[in-house]
């Protein structure tokens, strides 16, 4: 067992005793029916009362062999529009950079996947300006009343309508 | 502020007794806001509810799923007649709160396995007192008290015999320390072809009753669409019963044939050559018109001792037609779940099995006595219980006093050294007592519940699906609530998981990860309920090698020392042998006083 797949059955069976509530974070079914400890899927639910809430936002967590001493690739399936992810899904965010001794690279391999995905879902209501997507973060500069209604759009179609109370 | 000085010196001046009784004014400062669980409101429910108030405990839950039945009122002196069908927490509450009106009870028309309580719920009381009638709660408790370390103090009762006990995580034995005889099966073949003891009767009876009223695919009895050359002939007539215009000639045709034409055919098939005794067939066409001719009036229910006395087989046919109309007509047919409280119910099951008894000359039973086989009832005894948990309070004050509940943080004694495990004995000992304290164990090093001892399952690998392992070994015989089976990391099933639902119906060798066959290790995991995480240990055997008779359910669990020794040579005698466990060493200590009888006195 390598030191990554021993890890990631820690992480696991951490999750597996508690985790948030409306979370979902599991490894990935081989072909064969095993576990493949090295892709996990997750699903983040947008905070409650804020922008993306009631929404079901779907990811992809990829580990490397040399997990966890270099950070998880963390994408966004399907990409979302947000200032902080890159145009191929990929989330612009410090605690997932590897560290270098700024405030830009914060990646420890003692950060868990549940602290990783709690901070995702923190920076979807509170993005920051860093230039991972020109065009969204263009939008928020230049045309608020543009951005949020795009935004409320773009939530639309994460919202799991089956909960959706339409209240005039 | 004021309110709550006045509140305080009411319930000083309300307990001022009970001041130098329980150990001074500190200890009862300590027993007025220790924080109690009492797991159960039923025969030992109700005495200590009533102790602990009455002592000044102020802090208290009760938790318990079953509402009130006439037959509780004798002993579970809390309810009365206008209580019956209501929730016994609820009414036990309301009873003892007017014992004290100042202290706080809440009750709970629950049962304690749901997932609200979990382990941060346990951990919210400062002890747990248990009141219950079954050993599968009592497991989950002790699983529950271990792993968010709060003291638990057990009780139980049989009849005239009781123990009390306390439990701490590392200090004591807990319940599982000590293997328990489970619930006996009895094998299909003993119930449909070969009886040999009255409850062999009952129960053939209870399917009956299942197969003609009730959920007839359910049944033991039920053989849906098999022609084979051993299929039975009775099928189609016992379908015929229900909903009958003439419900007493439809019944009356299908008893026929079970009590002559069924047992002849399996004569003449040469089942019974090595029995030591043949079954005599009952003549059928006499039961059929025996059943027609009862619709008058039953006559034996005018006796007195109408439910004490053995019936004949007329008499029999009477009873069954009587009952024949209410349970095959009207809107309950096909949904009927025997319960021996169902008078109706009770007479058919009785009458039935003593039909069954006297073709296989066993000794027939009246009503009374099948009603005791039926509801596997033990009788309980009001001053047992009282007792027990006289003693199981005692056993909490003395918790208390020794800083082992409510201590100040700093060192505190061990419970062993602090409590004892106290025995009710029916007879008096050689120094003439009824009570025989003897020292508590210590954690058992074999334990898999408390001490990460091993534990083996025997079964057939290439047979044996996931969900019967889940099922019947996990759930039934661990006491798994809502495990999780991972094999060397991977997953191989999850409730919460959807997409390894479809291992269910995989036989074990065939599953993911190289499958679970002989000498693979299942990892077993209660994370949504107590935390047990479990290594069990897969041994192959052929199905054809158990013994269908002694082990129905071709599948066996070796726990304890069984599994700890050498699990391999271990379980291979053991499997040879196909015999229960022998007890675990501890179990044959010398007492302190021989007469007593040991562990095996648990309930």
């Amino acid at each position: 067992m390598s030191l990554a797949t021993g890890r990631l059955r820690e992480e696991r069976k951490a999750w597996r005793k508690d985790h948030p509530v409306g979370f979902v974070a599991r490894p990935r079914n081989a072909p064969d029916g095993s576990t493949d400890l090295m892709v996990w899927d997750a699903v983040i639910p947008g905070k409650s009362g804020g922008l993306w809430d009631n929404c079901e936002l779907k990811l992809e967590l990829t580990f490397g062999d040399d997990y966890p001493v270099t950070a998880p690739i963390v994408k966004f399936k399907p990409i979302l529009w947000h200032m902080n992810v890159w145009a191929d899904g990929r989330i612009c965010l410090n605690l997932l950079n590897a560290e270098d001794g700024t405030w830009h690279g914060k990646w420890q391999p003692s950060i868990t996947i549940k602290q990783v995905l709690l901070a995702i879902q923190e920076l979807l209501d509170n993005p920051f300006p860093a230039g991972a997507r020109p065009e969204v973060q263009g939008m928020w500069e230049k045309n608020r009343p543009a951005y949020d209604k795009r935004i409320k759009e773009e939530a639309a179609k994460y919202r799991a309508t089956s909960d959706v109370i339409e209240i005039e | 502020m004021g309110t709550a000085a006045t509140e305080s010196d009411a319930y000083d001046a309300r307990y001022a007794h009970c001041v130098a009784a329980v150990g001074g004014p500190e200890v009862f400062a300590k027993v007025r806001r220790c924080k109690v669980l009492v797991v159960g409101a039923g025969g030992i429910g109700c005495e200590l509810l009533k102790n602990l108030v009455l002592v000044g405990f102020e802090s208290l839950v009760t938790v318990d799923l079953d509402t009130i039945d006439v037959s509780n009122l004798n002993r579970q002196f809390l309810f009365r007649k206008r209580h019956v069908g209501m929730a016994k927490a609820v009414v036990a509450r309301e009873a003892v709160v007017a014992f004290n009106p100042l202290c706080s009870v809440e009750a709970l028309h629950a049962n304690i396995k749901e997932p609200r309580f979990g382990l941060a719920w346990f951990g919210g009381f400062d002890v747990v007192v248990n009141a219950l009638d079954n050993v599968d709660a009592r497991r989950h408790v002790n699983r529950m008290c271990l792993a968010s370390d709060v003291p638990l103090i057990e009780a139980g009762t049989t009849g005239f015999l009781g123990q009390v006990f306390v439990i701490r995580k590392g200090e004591t034995a807990c319940y599982e320390c000590f293997p328990k005889a489970t619930k006996k099966v009895y094998p299909i073949c003993t119930i449909r072809s070969t009886p040999s003891e009255p409850v062999h009767c009952v129960v053939w009876a209870k399917e009956l009753f299942k197969l003609l009223f009730g959920d007839a695919k359910e049944s033991m009895l039920f053989e849906g669409g098999d022609d084979g050359p051993d299929a039975s002939t009775y099928g189609a007539a016992c379908a015929a019963v229900r909903g009958a215009p003439d419900a007493e000639k439809a019944l009356g045709a299908a008893l026929a044939l079970l009590c002559d034409g069924e047992v002849r055919k399996q004569l003449s098939m040469d089942k019974y050559k090595t029995a030591k005794k043949t079954p005599d067939p009952l003549d059928g066409a006499a039961v059929a018109a025996a059943c027609v001719a009862a619709r008058a009036p039953s006559r034996n229910r005018t006796s007195a001792d109408w439910d004490r006395a053995t019936w004949t087989v007329d008499e029999c046919c009477a009873e069954l037609a009587d009952v024949a109309a209410t349970l095959a007509g009207g809107d309950r047919v096909g949904s009927w779940e025997f319960d021996k409280d169902e008078p109706d119910a009770m007479r058919f099951v009785a009458a039935a099995a003593n039909l069954r008894s006297r073709i296989f000359h066993i000794a027939p039973k009246s009503l009374y006595e099948a009603k005791g086989i039926a509801g596997n009832i033990i009788p309980a005894i009001a001053t047992t219980n009282a007792v027990v948990a006289g003693l199981q309070v005692a056993e909490l004050l003395k918790l208390i006093r020794a800083g082992c509940v409510l201590g100040d943080g700093g060192d505190r004694p061990s419970v062993g050294s602090v409590c004892k495990y106290t025995y009710c004995l029916r007879d008096t000992t050689r120094r003439g007592l009824l009570l025989q304290p003897t020292r508590l164990e210590e954690p058992q090093a074999t334990c898999y519940v408390c001490r990460k001892g091993k534990v083996a399952v025997a079964l057939d690998t290439t047979t044996t699906t996931l969900r019967t392992f889940v099922d019947v070994v996990l759930k039934r015989k661990l006491g798994f609530v809502d495990p999780s089976v991972d094999k060397d990391g991977s997953g191989l099933f999850e409730s919460e998981d959807e997409r390894l639902a479809a291992n269910l119906d995989k036989v074990l060798a065939d599953l993911p990860a190289g499958g679970l066959g002989d000498n693979a290790i299942a990892e077993v995991a209660d994370f949504a309920s107590t935390g047990l995480e479990l290594d069990v240990t897969i041994k192959h055997k052929p199905e054809a090698d158990f013994d269908e008779k002694a082990n129905p359910e071709k599948v066996l669990v070796l726990t304890g020392a069984d599994a700890t020794a050498d699990p391999l040579r271990e379980a291979a005698a053991q499997l040879a042998a196909d015999k229960p466990p022998p007890p675990p060493a501890s179990e044959k200590r010398a007492a302190d006083d021989d007469a007593a009888p040991r562990r095996s006195a648990r309930v």
